[in-house]
């Protein structure tokens, strides 16, 4: 990514080339746009200002001095100083941030699978046309609504020692003793679940749409052609939504990376270290007494590995389109 | 599943429709299915707020609305809802405005830097939080914001979506308009105001569900913000005080129902926007 700094800069504090110019010249200028390099940045001027403010102060120039940090050691009030590489050196060798990258790892061969296997199922349930299916739609929807506060909230209701109906039907009924919180890997793979169920709604419109949008002269024309049902669903649907399935894989790797949340509320990262997601190891030393420039690298890191899974699975699927 | 009907219309009629109907079923069975599945753990939520008992109880039976009342005469509470209004529409007013006015300049105005600019923000867009977290908070604490409004509200309306949603649509006006605008004397003022704001309406609805939406719910900032009680919203009191404000689970499930009404409310009355939103944010991170 390259520094977006000089850019923004440009286009927020030119002065505007003729301040009072007459309305008249707005048009003249409009029909031959290509006479004048600066063109309309003048006029253009207070539409851009608050925008690029914002996002010059709140994003821009964030992004730029978490790199920046990623290079100094000490701290704000004792003030900072250039540390060369050794931030990523540490980071690398951190025993405790490569718990966290295993424990996101784990989490996202949970949720990646089943959200997309969960959601494209829904997808097509929905996009059938049945009766009441707008009312199913609005349940369905129901947990995007929440938010992960308080999905989380009553997660730990349903699976609570006393009373929770989802722990009395495991331990009661089926005989199962479940350590939803207090093994390890079974906390990761719980708090996937409730993350799937949070966004069961959302995806599955995104697949829904996908589904609507297959050209039904398509459908059809395989039909008449003797296609059977499941064979118009491998053949024609599928391979057609492929486009949304990409989008749907990006988001949900992007959201497992930044995995907060449901952590804060069900598991505080216990226990032990065994639910650490990166994000929240990323919370405890910027916000928990840590060292600022320390989170600072991880986060990067973080970025960076995000940024090669989702372009491998862009990439992928790119390749995979292209064989079809 | 709809679309798995007969391949041989000719073939034999009943049968068909039978094939049919059996399949109308089993499309019914699998989005009941669903249905529980998503919306049963809420109602659950709901019954067990309606119950004053130390762990929550879940029977349809001995219902009461005494945590309501208890949080509604609760001053923090009141102030939690107040704060949780306040910053969200704030945060989706501040969006709508200043996206709308950005996106008319980068859709149909001409000038040096308008492409990388926009090029620029684009690529932000797929940024995670993370990435920013760190200098956005010294920044904030910096510009004095920690504990204020300022600091919940203003921040949050940085990001380029809405910027990117509303120039599409507002590339879609036509020129010719715009041009017969200018010939009778409009400006670039008079012409947002009168021609894009009104077409713009639709799209703008859109994004202001969504932000308002996405800010309602949101945790991780108004966490890192809100230093004191007084200035939580309903996400942050709910997370936080669980030990010292609800000893009992049911005080803290109410307040959780609480904290979904203007959702749901924003759902059944503006479901079309409300999907909009969704599909237009899925180019959103």
């Amino acid at each position: 990514m390259t520094s977006p700094l000089p850019d923004t800069a440009t286009g927020q504090v030119a002065p505007p080339a003729h301040p009072a110019r007459p309305r008249r010249s707005d048009a003249g200028e409009r029909r031959r746009p290509s006479r004048r390099r600066r063109g309309e940045l003048g006029p253009a001027a207070p539409f851009l200002v608050a925008k690029v403010l914002l996002f010059g102060t709140f994003i821009a120039f964030p992004f730029v001095y978490t790199v920046y940090l990623t290079f100094q050691r000490g701290s704000l009030l004792t003030g900072l100083s250039f540390a060369g590489l050794e931030n990523y050196r540490n980071v690398l060798q951190d025993a405790l941030f490569h718990e966290t990258l295993r424990n996101t790892a784990l989490f996202m061969v949970v949720v990646i699978p089943l959200t997309l296997v969960v959601t494209c199922a829904v997808g097509l349930l929905l996009s059938s046309r049945i009766r009441g299916m707008s009312v199913y739609r609005s349940l369905i929807y129901t947990p995007s609504l929440l938010s992960i506060v308080v999905a989380g909230l009553i997660w730990k209701m349903l699976i609570d020692g006393e009373t929770g109906p989802l722990e009395r039907f495991t331990n009661g009924v089926l005989g199962l003793d479940i350590a939803w919180l207090t093994d390890g890997n079974t906390a990761i793979v719980f708090l996937s679940v409730v993350t799937v169920w949070t966004s069961i709604g959302f995806y599955s419109l995104l697949f829904m749409a996908g589904f609507n949008n297959v050209d039904p002269d398509l459908v059809d024309a395989a039909r008449i052609d003797g296609a059977s049902g499941w064979q118009v669903l491998t053949k024609i649907k599928l391979p057609l939504i492929r486009p949304v399935a990409q989008v749907v894989l990006v988001l949900v790797t992007i959201n497992a990376v930044q995995l907060f949340d449901l952590v804060y509320v069900m598991t505080k990262g216990g226990p032990g270290t065994a639910t650490y997601t990166a994000m929240w190891y990323v919370y405890q030393n910027a916000f928990n007494g840590g060292s600022v420039p320390y989170a600072a690298t991880m986060s990067l890191v973080l970025l960076v590995i995000t940024a090669v899974i989702a372009g491998i699975f862009i990439n992928r699927s790119r390749s995979e389109a292209d064989d079809v | 599943m709809s679309s798995v009907t007969a391949a041989r219309p000719q073939a034999v009629r009943p049968r068909r429709n039978t094939r049919r109907g059996a399949q109308a079923t089993a499309v019914h069975l699998a989005a009941i299915v669903m249905s529980v599945v998503c919306a049963g753990p809420v109602l659950l939520l709901v019954v067990a707020s309606l119950h004053d008992s130390v762990f929550a109880d879940f029977s349809f039976t001995n219902l009461t609305v005494a945590n309501y009342e208890r949080l509604l005469a609760n001053e923090v509470f009141l102030r939690w809802i107040v704060n949780s209004v306040l910053v969200a529409l704030a945060v989706t007013a501040l969006t709508v405005a200043v996206d709308v006015l950005a996106a008319y300049a980068f859709a149909k105005m001409r000038f040096a830097g308008r492409d990388i600019t926009f090029r620029v923000m684009l690529a932000t867009m797929m940024l995670p939080f993370s990435a920013t977290l760190v200098p956005v908070y010294l920044l904030a604490s910096e510009l004095g914001m920690i504990d204020r409004y300022s600091g919940l509200i203003i921040p949050a309306a940085a990001g380029p979506f809405g910027v990117y949603l509303l120039r599409q649509f507002v590339r879609g006006v036509p020129d010719s308009l715009l041009e017969a605008a200018r010939i009778d004397g409009a400006g670039h003022g008079s012409i947002f105001v009168r021609i894009i704001l009104p077409l713009c309406r639709q799209p703008m609805a859109v994004l202001a569900i969504f932000t308002f939406v996405a800010n309602w719910n949101t945790f991780l900032w108004p966490l890192l913000m809100a230093q004191s009680e007084h200035m939580m919203t309903l996400p942050v009191g709910i997370a936080t005080t669980n030990t010292q404000f609800a000893q009992n689970i049911s005080l803290l499930t109410a307040g959780a129902v609480i904290s979904i009404v203007p959702m749901a409310l924003l759902f059944v009355l503006f479901q079309r926007q409300f999907i909009g939103g969704v599909l237009a944010g899925a180019v959103k991170a």
